[in-house]
C-alpha cells in the first residue's frame, strides 16, 4: 500500500515511502487534459492540486497566470475542512479527548465559510476565531491551562508532554525564492540547503511560537500552528498561490492544510507535457533525516504516533520495531 | 390535548395586527354541540296513528341534558391503588359532556388543519434555511431568561428572531427586543398554546433573514403544545431544577415530542434535592433519543453547549437548504432537457 513505514532499529530510524507518482500519468497529455485529471488523481486536496497544475502549466507555456478567485476560495475551504477533520478525527483522540460525534456529523454537512466558522468556534476556539487569534502566546497558554473545552485540554496535554527536539524549519515563501536556489529539487526528497526541513504551518508561524520551540514543546507548537492557520483562513486570509518559470519549466506553489504544495511542469515542443513533478509537503517531511524520522527517534509507540499525527502526513503511516516501552536511555 | 379544556376559543392577538384573528378550524367551543340543547329524534312506526311520522321533538332543559351527557361521559379506569385514570379511552382524555368518539373527531379536525399549516410553515422555513425551534415548558422554567441570554450572546454573530407566546401582555417580547433581537408577541387569550396558523401569521410579520435562527417561545404549558406542530425543526423541552425531576414521566407527551431537554437554573442545584440523573433517566424512558443539556443562564455554566447545539442546527438547516436548491436546479436542468428533446421530436 501507498503508505509510509517508519522503522526503528538500534535507535536508528528509517522512513520508507514508496510514493506512487501518479502525476506521471500527465506525461504525454495536453495541459487541459492534465488539469482535468488532477482532482481525480489526487482525492486529497483535489482543488489545490488542480490549481497548482493550472498555474504550473500556464507558467510552463510562458504565460504565467494568476489564480482565479473561485479556485482560491475552493482551495481555502478545502484546507479549512481538512484541518477540522484532522482535529476531530485524529488530534483530539490522540490528545486524550473524547471523540466529538456531533461535531463530526456537522462537519459532514458543513460547506460554507460561515458553517466552518461556527463549527470551529465551538469545537476548537471557544469563541470567534478572530478573537482567539488575539490571545498571543501567553494567552493561549492560559487558555490551555484553564481547559474550558476539549481543544484547550488537548493543547494542555501536549504542553505537559515529554520534551522534543525542535525540527529545522523553513517557510517556502514564494516560487521566485525557490527558483533562485533550485538545489532543493536535486534528490528524491527535497531539502533546503542540504538540510531536511519542515515546511508546514509550524514553519509559517515559527516567529510567533519560538518560545515554545525553545522549551521543546514541539507537538504543542505544531497543533497551535495548525489552529493559527485555520483561524487565518476562517478570517480574511486567502490561500496563498504563486507561480514562476524555472529553467523553461513552470513552478507553482499552492497552500494546503499540511503546507505548501509544489508542482513543476515542463512542456515539449508539441505543447504536450514532457516532465511533471508533484512535491507535496509530506515529501519534505518524510526525508530520511526529516521531522518524521526525528519524531520517531525516541519515546513509546503512543508518543510517536501522536507526534506523527500532528506532523500530519497526507498518507497513512505504520510504525515497526517500536513497542510501547520507553527504551532505556544510553 | 385541547379538546379537554376548550382553550381553542378566540381572543388571539398578534402584535401589530388587528385583534381577534379568526381561526377557521376552531370550533366555537371545544364541546362542539354539547351545549345543553339536545334534539332527540324518535321515529315511531310501530303503532297505528293518524299521523304516522310523528317526531317527538323536545328541547331538553338543563337538567335532563346532564343525563344525556352522562351517557357520553366515559368512566375512568380505576387502577389497583384506587386512583382514577381517564386516559385509557381512544381519546386518551376526558371532558364532561363529550363522548370519546366526539373528542377524537374534534382532535382530528383541529390537528389535521394545524398540521397543514405547520407543513406550510416548515416548507417556508426550509426554503430559506431558517432553523426554527419550539421552546416548551411549564410557566416559570426560565424560558425567557434563557432566550434573552441567548440573544445577547448570539445577536452580534447570528441573525435571529423570536416569536413570544403568552396568554396576555407583551412583556416577554419587550425583554427580547431589549436584549437585541427582533421579536413579535402572540397573545393567545384563553388559548394555552401556539398553533401553526398563528406562527404562520407571525412569520409574515417578522422580516426574517435567510439562514437565521427563529426561536419560538410557546405558552408555558407542558400539555397542549406537545400536540401542536408549528413547523419547527425541533421541540426543545425546558425544565428547571426547581421543578419535580419526575415531570418527564408526568407529562410524557411533551418529552416524547422533544428532541432536546434543557435543564435550567442549575446554579440552584446545591440548594435543592433535585436528582439530575433520575430526571435524565425518566426523560430517556419516555424518549430514548432525547438529548440533554444542563445550564444556568444566570451564571453562564453550560451556555456554550447550548449555543453549540444551536450553531450545529443552523449549519444543518443551511445544508438542507443547499441540498434542496441543488435538487431544484437538477430538476430544472432535466426539465429543460426534456423540453429540448420534445422540441426536437416535434420538428421531425
Amino acid at each position: 500500500m501507498n503508505g509510509i513505514t517508519l522503522q526503528r532499529r538500534h535507535g536508528q530510524v528509517s522512513v520508507h515511502w514508496p510514493r506512487l507518482a501518479a502525476e506521471q500519468l500527465f506525461v504525454g497529455r495536453t495541459p487541459a487534459e492534465a488539469i482535468a485529471l488532477a482532482p481525480q488523481l489526487f482525492s486529497l486536496c483535489g482543488h489545490a492540486q488542480q490549481l497548482a497544475a493550472t498555474l504550473a502549466l500556464a507558467a510552463a507555456s510562458g504565460q504565467p497566470a494568476a489564480a482565479n478567485p473561485q479556485a482560491l476560495a475552493a482551495v481555502r475551504l478545502e484546507a479549512i475542512r481538512e484541518t477540522l477533520r484532522r482535529w476531530l478525527l485524529d488530534w483530539a483522540p490522540a490528545c486524550g479527548q473524547p471523540c466529538d460525534a456531533s461535531a463530526i456529523a456537522v462537519l459532514a454537512r458543513a460547506s460554507t465559510l460561515q458553517d466552518y466558522r461556527q463549527l470551529a468556534a465551538y469545537s476548537i476556539f471557544g469563541t470567534e476565531p478572530a478573537i482567539w487569534c488575539q490571545y498571543g502566546l501567553a494567552g493561549w497558554q492560559q487558555w490551555a491551562a484553564a481547559g474550558d473545552n476539549a481543544a484547550a485540554r488537548a493543547l494542555q496535554q501536549l504542553l505537559a508532554a515529554a520534551p522534543e527536539a525542535p525540527p529545522a524549519l523553513h517557510m517556502l515563501g514564494n516560487t521566485a525564492a525557490l527558483a533562485a536556489e533550485p538545489h532543493w529539487l536535486a534528490g528524491h526528497y527535497p531539502s533546503w540547503r542540504s538540510q531536511p526541513v519542515e515546511t508546514g504551518a509550524l514553519a509559517r508561524y515559527q516567529p510567533l511560537l519560538q518560545a515554545w520551540l525553545d522549551t521543546c514543546h514541539v507537538s504543542a507548537a505544531r497543533l497551535l500552528a495548525r489552529w493559527l492557520a485555520l483561524a487565518a483562513w476562517l478570517g480574511e486570509a486567502e490561500a496563498g498561490s504563486d507561480s514562476c518559470t524555472l529553467a523553461g519549466s513552470g513552478l507553482a506553489l499552492v497552500d494546503t492544510a499540511r503546507g505548501p504544495l509544489l508542482h513543476l511542469a515542463t512542456l515539449g515542443s508539441d505543447g504536450h507535457i514532457s516532465h511533471y513533478r508533484v512535491l507535496p509537503p509530506t515529501l519534505w517531511h518524510s526525508h530520511p533525516q526529516g521531522c518524521m524520522a526525528q519524531a520517531a527517534a525516541n519515546g513509546t509507540a503512543a508518543q510517536i504516533q501522536r507526534r506523527l499525527l500532528l506532523i500530519d502526513p497526507c498518507v497513512s503511516f505504520t510504525l515497526a520495531g517500536i513497542d510501547n516501552e520507553e527504551p532505556p536511555h544510553a | 390535548m385541547c379538546t379537554v379544556c376548550g382553550c381553542a376559543e378566540g381572543n388571539v392577538s398578534i402584535e401589530g395586527q388587528k385583534p381577534a384573528v379568526k381561526y377557521p378550524y376552531r370550533p366555537r367551543r371545544a364541546g362542539g354541540h354539547a351545549h345543553g340543547h339536545h334534539h332527540h329524534h324518535h321515529h315511531d312506526h310501530d303503532h297505528s296513528h293518524a299521523h304516522p311520522h310523528q317526531h317527538d321533538h323536545h328541547h331538553a332543559p338543563a337538567q335532563p341534558v346532564a343525563q344525556a351527557s352522562d351517557a357520553a361521559d366515559s368512566a375512568p379506569v380505576t387502577l389497583a391503588d384506587g386512583s382514577h385514570h381517564y386516559g385509557h379511552g381512544p381519546a386518551h382524555a376526558h371532558a364532561p359532556g363529550l363522548s370519546q368518539a366526539r373528542m377524537v373527531k374534534i382532535e382530528q379536525d383541529i390537528l389535521g388543519k394545524n398540521n397543514q399549516y405547520a407543513a406550510v410553515n416548515r416548507r417556508r422555513l426550509a426554503e430559506r434555511g431558517i432553523f426554527a425551534l419550539n421552546l416548551v415548558s411549564s410557566p416559570g422554567s426560565g424560558k425567557t431568561t434563557l432566550l434573552t441570554e441567548t440573544v445577547q450572546r448570539l445577536a452580534a454573530s447570528t441573525p435571529l428572531a423570536v416569536i413570544e407566546g403568552d396568554q396576555q401582555t407583551a412583556h416577554d417580547a419587550e425583554r427580547i427586543r431589549a436584549a437585541g433581537a427582533p421579536a413579535i408577541q402572540i397573545n393567545t387569550g384563553k388559548g394555552c398554546h401556539l398553533d401553526a396558523h398563528m406562527v404562520g401569521q407571525a412569520l409574515d410579520a417578522l422580516a426574517l433573514q435567510d439562514d437565521s435562527l427563529l426561536l419560538i417561545e410557546n405558552v408555558g404549558n407542558l400539555v397542549c403544545p406537545a400536540a401542536f406542530d408549528l413547523g419547527e425543526a425541533h421541540k426543545v423541552a425546558i425544565l428547571s431544577v426547581t421543578e419535580g425531576e419526575d415531570k418527564p414521566l408526568k407529562y410524557p407527551d411533551m418529552f416524547a415530542a422533544a428532541s432536546l431537554m434543557v435543564l435550567t437554573k442549575t446554579d440552584l442545584l446545591p440548594h435543592l434535592d433535585f436528582n439530575v440523573d433520575a430526571c435524565i433517566a425518566y426523560a430517556r424512558r419516555v424518549n430514548p433519543a432525547i438529548e440533554v443539556l444542563q445550564l444556568s443562564a444566570r451564571n453562564g455554566d453550560g451556555m456554550d453547549a447550548w449555543l453549540q447545539w444551536l450553531a450545529y442546527g443552523l449549519i444543518e438547516a443551511r445544508a438542507q437548504r443547499a441540498e434542496r436548491e441543488a435538487q431544484l436546479a437538477q430538476l430544472a436542468a432535466l426539465k429543460a432537457q426534456v423540453a429540448a428533446l420534445e422540441t426536437q421530436l416535434a420538428q421531425r
